[in-house]
């Protein structure tokens, strides 16, 4: 009996240094983790380092983060507080109720918890007027994208615990507000994603993703075409849908908060229609020169070809931080260009997600309205 | 480096013990020497060669005492004691000491002592302790000294034991020390394995869920609390302190008896103490132990000719004994609070107790911990009057915070294992997890679950980047 004992003994210890062995020989392929985060590099010993105590915690960070068998542990460690507690290990994630899956600053962007100022709204609509007036001197548009936040289109499922402070005066419902009638050209995709709302065949929003979904993108993408078309009175290619693929399996950013939990087992997700888009390739149809600037929201339209087929330039200011211009090599955007930025457009999309009404055109109003004042 | 990470449990820990394994029998205690040195040296890399010194001095110190005689004997005692008291005083309390004198002088308006405050080494006061009852007990002729320097190295920094306890004792484990082949065993090991990873599991699953929440609550401001929120705070520190501290001897009781030590067990189900006396025969065991074998009894202990002078005793002690867990003024007075209820025990509560019979008394005796552990717990006496009067302000306003569905369930099994230790059914299957040996069958079964709770813990930790040890501190 000792000896199966001590043969037992034996394999415990050998099992406690399988994550050393895998470090050394990679005996197992482990799925690696999705998302952003941090690997510290090994520190380099020295004995200044080692006696000034700076080695060892740099050591055991970087040992952590660097064992190759981290991401099955983080993902056993993950599945257990979901499946158990209903608890994500995502950053800011929360999880709703019948299991969607929400960013929590969307939530309290809907619920306007997120500190509304209306004064500085107010100010904002002014300035974007007079950016739009000067733009329209120039020949130029201006074209203001109000988009839904998930917690927005999904409000049934956000959990109680923050609705016990009641829903206050939002972002959104300024907008609604101040923006009819004061001449500036926008499309409320937020109140047409909720009229639509259990009248599309597909959700517009995914349950386990933060962005619209390809379904959705695809509506959205159709009206800032047809205003295009017929407000602006630009006679550009226009889209049909050819078929809708239903697969098992959801694609693209659908699942992008769900990836962002790294679980072992997939959750179960909504049936997501994913449409195959014909562009228009009449040659007499005008693709103008079109600047956007919003969040990643916009990936999904470039995704479908928005950028390629409808308009010439393909340029993407993302957060007005970085430029991305095709072929979609990175930059960082140029304020000291911008004059010559705006020259070059035929019109400049402000795209901009709930979480993000606060600060529509993050910065490019202001920096717009500056040189105009400026007697640019 | 602490047990529960990965640096400790992948690499540490199954290296030091293949290669002590497979070292002959003359050259293990060196290895375990060295480790420990290693173990130590990783939190304080300066630090250890002071330690080092003191050992060396000790060691011939207490030679000397034991080959003399008479005044002698005495002085050399005094020497030692005065050297690791010192040290203690130093590197303990002379921020402490300085910042209070500093802040008397200052209503005087004038200056302050110059000070550079001096980093905290850890476990100094375990091995303190360790070191004072090795003169005293030699001193004392319970047990000869070691012979050699490298055996008294290992008694003072065994790394299981070094930074947070049990506090192991010269005659406890002197002997084994020297020679502990038969305790070497394959049931040992195992037993001491699973017990290793009982602990490991406390301290990841039940403290660290439970301190998260606890911490939460207690950097808000208490004025802003309501009742509920300052008594689930409280709550879950109390138990956080417990199974954070409980788990951590566990880790050291299980990895020294791998090693064939046999270590004094620590806790014993302490919140089903009936009174504050009974609490302190079941909380730090090894430290109350201490207290009372090195301090309480040579202050006179109980066969003392008056009660007033008994009662002076006990509240010297218990103040010590706050003292000794952290400089500052907090520690002292959750040593003064613990000692007064020790106090009351002996001239009321006691027999009060007895009349309300045992759950009552429980639980009263649960709520002055819990009072005391708020003490223990905020930085100043402003803190902590504050949160107190919060827990009895009976304010049911409402407080917006949630607790996740982990923090009850875990608070509910800390419960359920804290409380039912009061049924003999379940002390009973205590004593068979813990100290019966098992067979094949149970070791197979046994293994099974501590692999899958060793794994679920180090998918913890490396998940996770809130991994603290309370009793670092001290």
């Amino acid at each position: 009996m000792d000896k199966v004992k001590k043969y037992l003994f034996a394999l415990l210890l050998i099992g406690l240094l399988i994550p050393a062995i895998q470090n050394r020989i990679k005996f197992m392929n482990v799925k690696p983790l999705y998302g952003s985060f941090n690997v510290e590099a090994l520190p380099k010993y020295s004995w200044s380092s080692w006696f000034l105590g700076t080695f060892q915690p740099a050591l055991e960070v970087a040992l952590d983060q660097n064992m190759l068998i981290r991401p099955a542990f983080v993902r056993l460690n993950n599945q257990l507080n979901y499946s158990l507690f209903n608890l994500a290990n995502a950053k800011s994630v929360v999880i709703g109720k019948e299991g969607y899956l929400f960013e929590e600053g969307y939530i309290n962007s809907y619920l306007g918890h997120d500190g509304v100022n209306e004064g500085a709204i107010k100010l904002k609509i002014e300035k974007a007027k007079y950016v739009q007036r000067e733009l329209e001197k120039r020949g130029k548009h201006l074209l203001i994208l109000l988009v839904p936040g998930k917690a927005s289109y999904y409000s049934e499922y956000i959990p109680d615990r923050y609705l016990s402070e009641g829903k206050k005066t939002s972002y959104y419902d300024l907008f609604s507000k101040h923006l009819p009638g004061s001449g500036l050209n926008y499309i409320d995709l937020k109140g047409y994603f909720l009229k639509m709302k259990n009248k599309t065949p597909f959700p517009l929003y995914p349950k386990q993703g933060v962005h619209w979904s390809s379904y959705g993108a695809t509506l959205a993408m159709d009206s800032i075409i047809n205003y295009i078309k017929y407000d602006f009175k630009i006679d550009v290619p226009t889209m049909t849908i050819n078929e809708i693929d239903t697969p098992i399996e959801t694609r693209d950013s659908d699942y992008d908060i769900g990836d962002g939990m790294n679980l072992i087992l997939k959750m179960s997700h909504n049936q997501m229609g994913y449409p195959k888009i014909k562009f228009d390739t009449d040659t007499n149809k005008i693709r103008p020169n079109v600047l956007t600037i919003g969040d990643s929201h916009f990936w999904t339209l470039i995704g479908f070809g928005l950028n390629k087929n409808v308009f010439k330039n393909n340029a993407f200011w993302y957060y007005n931080k970085i430029a991305y211009v095709a072929p979609y090599k990175e930059a960082p955007v140029n304020p000291y260009n911008l004059r010559k930025e705006i020259d070059s457009q035929d019109i400049i999309i402000l795209l901009q997600t709930e979480v993000y009404y606060n600060n529509i055109g993050m910065g490019f109003i202001e920096s717009a309205y500056s040189l105009y004042k400026n007697n640019w | 480096m602490v047990f529960s990470s990965s640096l400790f449990l992948l690499y540490f820990f199954p290296l030091f013990l293949i290669i002590y394994y497979l070292a002959d029998v003359k050259y293990k205690n060196n290895i375990a020497l060295f480790a420990s040195i290693l173990f130590f040296s990783w939190g304080a890399p300066l630090f250890i060669f002071v330690v080092l010194g003191s050992i060396l001095i000790d060691f011939f110190l207490v030679q000397k005492i034991y080959s003399s005689e008479g005044k002698m004997r005495k002085q050399l005692l005094f020497l030692s004691v005065l050297l690791n008291l010192g040290l203690l005083a130093y590197f303990k309390y002379s921020n402490f000491f300085v910042e209070n004198i500093n802040a008397l002088v200052a209503n005087w308006c004038a200056h302050g002592i110059a000070w550079t405050s001096i980093a905290l080494p850890i476990g100094i006061s375990f091995f303190t302790f360790k070191k004072l009852s090795y003169c005293i007990d030699v001193y004392r002729n319970t047990h000869k000294p070691f012979t050699k320097i490298t055996d008294y190295g290992l008694f003072i920094l065994l790394f299981p034991e070094l930074i947070a306890g049990p506090i192991v004792r010269f005659n406890e484990i002197a002997d084994q020390i020297v020679d502990r082949k038969n305790q070497e065993t394959i049931d040992n090991k195992l037993l001491g394995l699973f017990r290793f990873v009982i602990g490991l599991s406390k301290k990841v699953l039940i403290a660290n869920v439970l301190g998260a929440e606890a911490d939460k609550i207690f950097a808000l401001d208490a004025n802003t609390l309501n009742t509920p929120v300052a008594w689930i705070g409280i709550l879950a520190y109390t138990f956080q302190i417990y199974f954070d501290f409980s788990g951590y001897s566990d880790m050291a009781i299980g990895i020294a008896r791998m090693i064939g030590f046999k270590f004094p067990e620590n806790f014993d189900n302490p919140y089903i103490s009936q009174s504050i006396t009974e609490f302190w025969r079941r909380w730090h065991i090894t430290l109350g132990r201490w207290m009372r074998d090195y301090l309480y009894i040579p202050l006179g202990g109980n066969k003392v000719k008056s009660k007033a002078r008994l009662y002076f005793n006990l509240g010297l002690v218990f103040l010590l004994s706050g003292l000794w867990h952290g400089a500052s003024w907090n520690f002292i007075v959750w040593g003064c609070f613990h000692g007064l209820f020790l106090i009351a025990d002996r001239v009321f509560l006691l027999s009060f107790y007895e009349k309300i019979g045992r759950i009552p008394s429980t639980i009263i005796t649960f709520i002055v911990v819990m009072i005391g552990w708020v003490f223990f717990k905020t930085e100043t006496l402003t803190q902590a009057t504050a949160f107190i009067k919060k827990m009895f302000s009976f304010d049911f306003s409402s407080y917006n915070i949630y607790f996740e569905m982990n923090f009850w369930t875990m608070l509910f099994l800390a419960i359920l294992f804290s409380f039912t230790g009061g049924f003999a059914r379940v002390v009973r299957m205590q004593e068979n997890v813990l100290f019966l040996e098992y067979s094949l069958r149970r070791v197979l079964i046994t293994s099974v679950i501590c692999v899958m709770l060793f794994i679920i813990c180090e998918a913890a930790i490396t998940s996770s980047g809130f991994n603290p040890f309370i009793y670092y501190r001290f």
